[in-house]
């Protein structure tokens, strides 16, 4: 083995332990002690300098006050306009089947309230989110 | 990890999300002071990080191991977080670094002006490397690249370093 592979073998081990042959050269050549010297030099270097980053203490409680006004999406986003459409649609069903008014009035006006309403409740998140 | 998954299969986000805190939250936490530079902005961007993946674990599908998924937000998070950083200074040119909150020794500042020196990647893969406690495969996750990639990075840093201390 000469000195650019042990050196590489120097540089290619990252937890210490080179091959028995790569420690042979070591042993015998000056030059590749001083590189072998140097690494673990560095190496104990960089352990000291990247000590484990700390949070500090409030991380968690301010994670949890944004997780707060942002809660996680179990439901799809449109769902409360579905569930409005939706039950709208049941109550004209409903009004058209039980009122004495015949199905074009009831569905027309089934229609514009369904519409009104979900004009304000666009409204209302609009508030609401301010 | 297998926790998480079957928290997940179970639709217990709020538990599995606590798991992936207790887990994660340093690991995530290095990740985004390697790839920032700035403890304070670190931590804000960590709580984005993780505000993200709450917000996301309903629809979180298994096709990718749970640290692979968090780490890919991590970097995208970090990365949308440099290119405001790097806006937010184009846009003021004069203003002062961020004064550091603790005393650094000269041997530290060196090692920090070479660290500094080497090509980006290079410096990534060194931080997470002695961060990471050595472990490659953690490494790789985080930078999404393959382990050898990791090793010639370190590689070649470790050399380069090696010869600014000659």
């Amino acid at each position: 083995m000469d000195c650019r592979q042990a050196q590489e073998e120097i540089l290619g081990t990252l937890d210490g332990s080179r091959p028995a042959e790569a420690d042979g050269h070591v042993a015998s050549c000056e030059q590749c002690a001083a590189f072998l010297a140097r690494h673990m030099a560095l190496d104990r270097r960089l352990t000291e300098f990247f000590e484990a980053p700390q949070l500090s203490a409030g991380f968690r409680a301010g994670l949890r006050r944004r997780m707060g006004h942002e809660p996680s999406r179990l439901w799809p986003d449109a769902l409360p306009d579905l569930v409005h459409v939706g039950s709208c649609l049941a109550a004209t069903a409903i009004c058209a089947a039980v009122l004495p008014f015949g199905v074009g009035p009831v569905l027309a006006a089934g229609a514009t309230i369904t519409g009104g309403t979900y004009v304000v409740a666009l409204a209302a998140r609009g508030w609401l989110d301010v | 990890m297998e926790e998480i998954r079957r928290l997940l299969e179970h639709r217990k986000f709020r538990a599995a999300f606590e798991l992936l805190l207790d887990g994660y939250e340093r690991k995530v936490f290095g990740m985004a002071l390697t790839m920032l530079r700035n403890p304070g902005r670190a931590e804000e961007t960590t709580q984005d990080i993780f505000l993200k993946a709450w917000q996301a674990l309903p629809g979180y599908d298994g096709r990718a191991a749970v640290p692979t998924w968090l780490y890919a937000i991590a970097r995208n998070t970090c990365l949308t977080a440099l290119r405001a950083e790097s806006y937010r200074r184009t846009e003021s040119l004069g203003e002062a670094a961020e004064p550091r909150t603790e005393p650094r020794s000269d041997a530290h500042i060196d090692l920090e002006r070479r660290l500094a020196l080497l090509p980006e990647i290079q410096r990534q893969a060194i931080t997470l490397f002695y961060l990471e406690e050595r472990s490659i495969a953690e490494v790789a996750a985080m930078l999404d690249l393959p382990e050898g990639t990791v090793k010639s990075h370190l590689h070649r840093a470790r050399r380069a370093l090696g010869e600014m201390m000659e």
